[in-house]
């Protein structure tokens, strides 16, 4: 029979139909066309190949790519420097490689219909280094992400300031950094990509000075190289050093997406950034918010803090995933560390974008310890004080969870600075100028409750308590005893009906009769009608309405003639 | 009417429009389903739309036309594509069977049977590629890191050389041919290699990685003064630390302990071997941005 092939293949050479994955620890051939079904990324042990420029770009884009600006983003000798060879020889060089004029473009694109501005820096020409034109190519789409009020994306890799420019380049550093300034002033979205790998002057200046930073698995990012840092300080680095994970447990990065997702996640990021600050709110269906406290259900002080304190009752992320559309969680204080205790992101109510921030338990031993019980450290305040600023920065209404049963009181938190980070988040709070819902949801453990509390309303759920001190606190050092502490949260009127006739809650959130983890999504669609309910009060309120109308609900505590009192006594002291 | 149609999709084909190419197939297909030009054209376009009814077309395609070797290979190619690996070494080794000589399917075969960890088979299904087609590359590259990975280091470095040889210029063939030698203790002709991987690897930073690996052969063999004169030389293209200890580990052979804190052999080793899978890694990865 005569040949019926269609003719080779006209998009590959022979050498790489099959292609070793370079992972020291995986030995795998992988056939190309597989490879690239997988967007690169090995399917035998999950390694991220690194992409060229062009790949990156039609994989995260919509069809046509990036409609490249026609500006010349043209490399300058500026200091006529040679090494072993003359600077220009070098970037014919790569020119000629790479068939680019430089390490970086930009231009206009779009990611799931979202308009947006991208600049991307190409590692193989120079090593993605940055002298003069990527920073011209990084400010200038910086600057026309402004001028047309459209988000910024810069995909970053890069091994640093490029030396043949010398200082020039070192200035890039301030170049794009003041161009970026002027972004975040002006409310627009900036997000960084950090791919493999992301060093020195680049990383120390516009890649992780994005509102959100992103990283693929196993990215290296960092400020000098592990092996600079291993021979200074002449010790053995862990394994995953300076990797996207290490920056995430680090608190550096707001998420570490595989390749597979990173689209997806950018699309929802812009959707979450696209919807209207007055859409309309979804219509509630659960029981409405209690302000009469003879309305409340009956029972001890202490009943109610043994059910606060239920194993089963629902946490920040169950009750996230109840009454929010769509969640992306957010990670990172970009100082220190991510905090389990506190949990935190972008959410849709209906078609508005929220920020929602909890603290976080568990269920079990394990999910408890990993959550440190739902004690945050400094470091979860921070973080929560970042999404919530964040928030305020593009218009965001936000909402808090609040359940623990105080902030960590351990060496680590005070070293890094516990009573400054809780005092920064109330103070900050008070002016945020964005309308803020806080609902104690379990525990309301004094200032570290207090640090997600400082709301235009205040609400809580039927059954859970807030107090300036653990019941067990205070009978220890006023009875003396830990046996008294029934006694201690009946005189301290940490429950719901009392909170509401001192005017500490604005509203209680109905709980089904025997507790909400009888029936979390019962309770969950009453929390969802509370939050709806109160945002459709505030959202029409002017910035200065807000804030006057916060700073009167603070202002009005304890201050005599305002300040109401609680006349009968309690069943502690009965 | 169905001629007309084959010469259509082929022409699609050909010009790379391979959407236009499959609807020409499928369009003569449900006329004459079993035209072996017509399933062929549907799914070599499908597999280069990266469709999963591929594989259902070629393997009807090797119903019709059991005898020819394209067809089986471009099945495995197909089972490859979708990782069923043993399917696919099946595949490929029909299309050896029919076409022995054929240094493609043996390559193919080759890889698929080592995914099932079948090493010897595969080494010497590589090894019969090479001899059908002494320039294939894909080949001898794979046998390089099959030879490693299974100790066999003097194979491993023929292999390299062989590809040094096609190809002078090849820098991962250069790298593997220097690591190799100096595996081996074949000192100087790791020196040389590292001397012509110097001259060929332009990127910036890498020369450095060149001159530590000669010094280490000059290390390893106690030469200590060339191995100062290599550091010396060393400094003027890099300035990172590693260097520096090299250059402080030689001198303190050289001339006894300073002031300065020297670094162990050990610690040396340990950071020339991160240095080099870097390296190692930087250029292996430029193979895939063909």
């Amino acid at each position: 029979m005569q040949a019926v092939a269609p003719g080779p293949r006209t998009n590959l050479t022979a050498e790489a139909q099959w292609t070793k994955c370079p992972n020291p620890s995986c030995q795998a051939f992988v056939y190309y066309k597989r490879l690239q079904r997988n967007l690169k990324v090995c399917p035998e042990c999950n390694y991220h190949f690194m992409l060229p420029v062009g790949e990156r770009l039609a994989q995260l884009l919509d069809p046509g790519g990036v409609n490249t600006v026609d500006k010349s983003i043209e490399p300058v000798d500026v200091l006529g420097f040679a090494d072993l060879k003359p600077y220009l020889a070098r970037l014919t060089e790569f020119q000629t490689k790479t068939g680019n004029r430089e390490a970086a473009l930009y231009g206009p694109a779009t990611i799931g219909g979202h308009p947006i501005f991208v600049a991307a820096i190409d590692f193989a020409f120079l090593g993605g280094s940055m002298g003069g034109a990527v920073g011209e190519a990084i400010t200038t789409a910086a600057e026309l992400a402004l001028e047309n009020r459209v988000p910024l994306l810069v995909i970053s890799a890069s091994g640093g300031a490029r030396m043949q420019e010398g200082s020039v380049s070192l200035m890039q550093m301030a170049k794009t950094s003041q161009a970026l300034a002027r972004l975040h002033e002006e409310g627009i979205l900036y997000l960084s990509l950090l791919t493999d790998p992301t060093y020195g002057g680049v990383s120390a200046s516009f890649a992780t000075l994005g509102d959100l930073l992103i990283a693929e698995p196993a990215s290296r990012i960092g400020f000098s190289g592990k092996s600079i840092i291993e021979q200074t300080i002449r010790q053995k680095l862990p394994a995953d050093f300076q990797t996207a994970e290490f920056q995430l447990d680090h608190g550096m990065l707001d998420l570490v997406e595989p390749r597979e997702n990173l689209r997806n996640a950018l699309r929802k990021i812009l959707a979450f950034h696209a919807a209207s600050r007055t859409a309309p709110l979804p219509r509630p269906d659960g029981q409405a918010l209690i302000t009469d406290p003879t309305l409340l259900q009956r029972r001890t002080a202490w009943d109610t803090v043994e059910l606060a304190r239920n194993i089963g009752r629902p946490n920040s992320l169950e009750y996230i995933g109840y009454v929010f559309d769509d969640f992306l969680e957010l990670h990172g204080d970009r100082l220190y560390r991510e905090d389990a205790a506190i949990v935190g992101g972008l959410a849709s109510l209906g078609e508005l974008t929220v920020m929602v921030i909890g603290q976080q338990k568990g269920h079990t031993t394990s999910e408890m310890v990993a959550r440190n019980f739902g004690m945050p450290h400094p470091e979860g305040y921070r973080k929560a004080l970042r999404l919530m600023q964040y928030a305020a920065k593009f218009g965001m209404p936000i909402v808090t969870l609040i359940d623990t049963p105080g902030a960590y009181p351990g060496l680590g938190a005070e070293e890094r600075g516990q009573s400054v980070a809780v005092a920064r988040n109330i103070f900050e709070m008070s002016r945020l100028p964005v309308p803020i819902v806080s609902i104690v949801t379990g525990e309301g453990g004094s200032g570290g409750a207090l640090a997600l509390g400082v709301g235009d309303r205040v609400l809580m759920m039927e059954n859970a308590y807030y107090s300036v001190i653990s019941p067990e606190g205070c009978a220890v050092i006023l009875w003396k005893s830990t046996s008294a502490a029934p006694k201690a949260a009946a005189a301290l009127r940490i429950t719901a009906p009392d909170l509401l006739r001192l005017g500490i809650m604005d509203g209680v959130v109905p709980e089904p009769e025997l507790g909400a983890h009888t029936d979390p999504p019962a309770t969950a669609a009453n929390l969802k009608t509370a939050i709806i309910s109160t945002l459709s009060e505030l959202l029409p309120l002017s910035r200065s309405a807000l804030l006057e109308g916060r700073y009167s609900r603070f202002r009005r505590f304890g201050t005599a003639g305002s300040q109401p009192v609680l006349s009968e006594v309690s069943e502690g002291t009965a | 009417m169905t001629s007309g149609l084959v010469t259509e999709a082929q022409a699609s084909y050909s010009a790379g429009d391979y959407r236009a190419c499959r609807q020409l197939a499928l369009q003569g297909l449900s006329e004459t389903p079993d035209d072996a030009q017509l399933v062929w054209l549907a799914g070599q376009s499908s597999l280069e739309l990266d469709l999963d009814d591929a594989t259902a077309y070629l393997s009807h395609l090797v119903q019709l036309i059991p005898q020819d070797g394209a067809a089986w290979q471009t099945l495995g190619r197909a089972l490859s594509n979708t990782g069923e690996m043993a399917a696919a070494a099946d595949a490929f080794a029909e299309a050896v069977r029919l076409r022995p000589d054929d240094a493609a399917a043996l390559t193919d075969l080759g890889h698929a049977v080592y995914a099932l960890h079948r090493t010897d088979e595969a080494i010497a299904v590589l090894e019969r590629a090479t001899t059908q087609d002494p320039q294939n590359l894909l080949a001898f590259r794979s046998l390089v890191e099959i030879h490693k990975h299974a100790g066999n280091l003097q194979a491993a470095l023929q292999a390299a050389q062989r590809i040094a040889d096609l190809q002078p210029d090849d820098i991962l063939a250069a790298l593997d041919t220097a690591e190799l030698n100096l595996a081996l203790g074949m000192l100087d002709a790791a020196i040389a290699a590292y001397a012509r991987l110097r001259a060929i690897d332009v990127v910036p930073g890498h020369e450095g990685v060149a001159y530590h690996g000669m010094i280490q052969a000059e290390i390893q063999r106690e030469r200590w003064r060339r191995a100062l004169d290599l550091s010396i030389d060393a400094t003027r293209v890099d300035r990172d630390e590693l260097t520096t200890q090299l250059l402080a580990f030689i001198a303190a052979k050289l001339f006894g302990d300073g002031d300065r804190p020297t670094p162990s052999r050990a610690e040396l080793d340990a950071a020339l071997a991160a240095e080099h899978a870097e390296h190692r890694r930087f250029h292996a990865e430029a193979l895939t941005h063909q």
